[in-house]
């Protein structure tokens, strides 16, 4: 017997099963996520992202959002149709139930279905009436968050004891913030709150308005050009993206539009992630408000949270996660792809109400916070400065790359010292220290930008490089994040550099694979410092091969 | 005071200041420590190149024949090759309503060439503006006023759809026409 379970979003939905044990994301029309959309068609009901592709030249026929109407007594009016919002959530889940059988080739039937905490009972029992439309066998409607807590908790073994935990969800279109009770596998929704339009969609708008402001400015009127602004549209979701990894990205759209004197106008500039958090920050400050409403409304009483959870596509945004570290002392969890975590939490739910033995997830994740030290407004009437600016944050899923930007203190500054810490004080005073360089500077104004990229790979091997915008003064040095965490504990395992090298050997050929041999056969044999030159050389050796996959060649 | 300072969203902050520090190590001193954590290192792989080296020489010719062993291809990726085409396919539109058609002539010459490259590596680009709209193919992204079209009617490409084969890979934009 197999089980699914069904995110019924607003926006989008996706349908995951337990494969062999674990949940698994079903792609429908090849993709993980389905939009929400329905279009009645004279002959035939179309639905996702055909029905979205056609909405804008079809709108009398189409029909989104239709979870904002379920249990209204409602009648759309599609295509000279008349249909109630069960029906149109029906077609959704019929979409679903056909491309998961598809792809799985085994028969649809029981589900279980996700649904907002805050649904009445006429809510609810109005998405069990599109389940049995759908011909589904709908074991159980779960909350939202609760689902995603389950999902994560097969990421991380479940605190015995009593724990609050936030779920964070933010969308495409919508922000919904839930404080759960886990009690011994028990999970009570103990408050909710959020914003039925906020989300992705507004972020993209900013950047749009940021390219149309910057276009205005070269005579051009973007917003009376269609054409022009669907390129820009694209171009700001591109963007957005991009600016989740990096701090700066060059955007280019040539041939964008017209000018007032009827020649052509090109947009070409750089956006950095600071510009974009300026036009954010106001909207991703009211989800924090949001936040700390549901955790008074939850009354906890002693109690304090305990985690956070991230859901929806935008937590991606980096903001999201500081502006949650800022407000709450409590560990922050994103191991689980945002956009599938509900419906991966529901295939959970639909494997332990089949009895089925759901498998642990097991994803590769930083341990610890690894930061640099920095000089903060904390740092006034010190020697030395002890404040600890995280780069790549605590169960990261790896491997991962994230980079920060900070500043110079004073004008011509000539070097900078670079010192890696990893841990989750505030103060580098109360972290493990994994490493430290200097790079030098070239003349700069006071508060120039210099960036600091962390690229941590699976064996505990970060790669710290360290840039001055503008220019191509830039140095990378790798350290071994593992090896410092274990040289702490005193253990004896094999060293994070030594199983790195080992995996690489299977891979190499030739040269590079006797140099590898040598230079790893030299470190095991080694102690003391001997040990720790040949450290270093096998470290020197994973970034000329790093760069050299960078330049196109093979390892 | 060779920190970094961090900046905090929104405003900038004026740097703070910090007590003097104590004196600080010589440059020279720096330096010398770089130079003798450099040479340490090279020698390290100086002496590992070495016998690998020794190793080839004492026979070890497997190594050499697995070197010279044809590599995989990269993996291509065409989606700046159809970002590139599909602003080339603006640029003509751009040149021939500024009236300089012999430029977008020339254009085209290009657009062509690349197509023709693409349909080599068995991908098809559609990049004119299909009589009725497919919604598997293409997405409707904007409205033009075009009162020689049917209302609905795809009226302008956006973004090229391409297909290799039957499935869609790259999936198009399309403006439709709206009468008033």
């Amino acid at each position: 017997m197999t089980a699914f379970g069904i995110d019924l979003g607003t926006t989008n939905s996706s349908i995951s099963w337990l494969k062999e044990g674990k949940p698994t994301p079903i792609l429908v029309d090849g993709h993980p996520i389905m939009p929400s959309v329905v279009m009645y068609d004279a002959d035939r009901v179309v639905v996702g992202r055909e029905a979205r592709n056609l909405e804008l030249q079809r709108p009398d026929a189409t029909i989104r959002s239709v979870k904002r109407r379920m249990g209204q007594e409602h009648q759309y009016l599609a295509a000279g149709r008349s249909v109630t919002p069960e029906e149109v959530s029906a077609e959704i889940l019929r979409a679903l139930k056909r491309g998961a059988e598809e792809v799985t080739g085994q028969a649809v039937n029981d589900v279980v279905v996700t649904v907002p905490a805050y649904f009445d009972d006429a809510q609810r029992r109005a998405t069990l009436k599109a389940g049995e439309l759908a011909g589904l066998n709908v074991l159980r409607l779960l909350n939202e968050p609760t689902s995603a807590s389950l999902v994560y908790d097969q990421v991380a073994e479940a605190e015995a004891a009593p724990e609050i935990v936030m779920i964070y969800d933010l969308g495409g279109g919508t922000f919904d913030v839930s404080i759960l009770e886990v009690v011994e596998g028990v999970r009570e929704v103990r408050a909710t709150a959020g914003n039925t339009h906020l989300g992705g969609d507004d972020f993209d708008e900013a950047l749009v308005q940021l390219f149309v402001e910057e276009l205005r400015q070269s005579g051009a009127s973007p917003k009376d050009d269609a054409r022009a602004m669907a390129r820009l549209r694209r171009l700001a979701e591109d963007a957005k993206i991009r600016l989740s990894s990096d701090t700066e990205i060059r955007v280019r759209e040539e041939f964008l539009c017209r000018d007032d004197r009827g020649r052509p106008v090109q947009l070409d500039r750089t956006v950095t992630r600071r510009e974009l958090e300026r036009r954010i920050a106001p909207l991703l400050e009211s989800t924090i408000a949001l936040c700390r409403r549901a955790v008074d409304d939850a009354r906890l009483s002693g109690q304090s949270l305990g985690r956070i959870c991230l859901v929806g596509g935008s937590t991606r945004i980096p903001m999201a996660r500081a502006l949650l570290t800022e407000a709450f002392q409590a560990d922050i969890h994103e191991e689980i792809d945002p956009d599938l975590a509900v419906a991966l939490g529901a295939s959970v739910q639909a494997g332990m109400l089949t009895g089925i033995d759901v498998e642990r997830i097991l994803v590769d994740v930083a341990a610890h916070s690894l930061g640099v030290r920095v000089v903060s407004e904390g740092d006034l009437e010190r020697e030395q400065p002890d404040t600890f600016a995280p780069v790549l944050r605590r169960n990261t899923v790896l491997p991962a790359t994230r980079t920060e930007e900070y500043y110079t203190m004073s004008e011509d500054q000539e070097e900078v010292d670079v010192e890696v810490f990893q841990g989750e004080a505030p103060r580098c005073s109360q972290n493990a220290c994994v490493g430290s360089f200097t790079f030098a500077l070239r003349p700069a104004p006071a508060d120039s930008p210099v960036r600091v990229e962390f690229a941590y790979d699976l064996n505990g091997v970060v790669r710290v490089s360290v840039s001055q915008p503008g220019t191509d003064n830039a140095k990378t040095v790798a350290l071994s994040v593992a090896d410092a965490g274990r040289a702490a504990q005193g253990s004896a395992e094999q060293s994070a550099v030594e199983r790195k090298a080992r995996g690489l050997l299977s891979k190499l050929t030739g040269d590079d694979r006797a140099e590898l041999e040598a230079l790893l056969e030299s470190y095991v044999a080694s102690e003391g410092t001997e040990r720790q030159v040949a450290e270093e050389a096998l470290l020197d050796f994973f970034l000329d091969l790093e760069d050299l996959e960078q330049d196109g060649g093979e390892p | 005071m060779n920190w970094f300072r961090r900046l905090f969203t929104p405003g900038r902050e004026p740097t703070p200041a910090l007590l003097e520090a104590p004196a600080p190590v010589p440059p020279w001193a720096l330096d010398l420590l770089e130079g003798v954590q450099k040479a340490g290192r090279a020698q390290a792989r100086a002496m590992a190149r070495i016998e690998a080296l020794e190793s080839k020489l004492e026979g070890g010719f497997a190594d050499l024949r697995s070197r010279v062993s044809p590599r995989p291809a990269a993996a291509l990726s065409f989606d700046e090759v159809l970002d590139a085409m599909d602003i080339l396919d603006e640029a003509c539109r751009t040149l021939e309503g500024a009236g300089n058609a012999p430029a977008a002539q020339g254009l085209r010459g290009v657009v062509d060439r690349l197509q023709r490259f693409l349909a080599r590596m068995g991908l098809t680009r559609v990049a004119e503006p299909p009589v009725t709209l497919d919604g598997r193919l293409f997405r409707a992204v904007g409205i033009v006023e075009r009162p020689d079209l049917a209302d609905g009617a795809p009226a302008q490409v956006v973004r090229a759809a391409t297909l290799a084969g039957e499935r869609v890979v790259r999936e198009g934009e399309v403006l439709i026409n709206r009468r008033p």
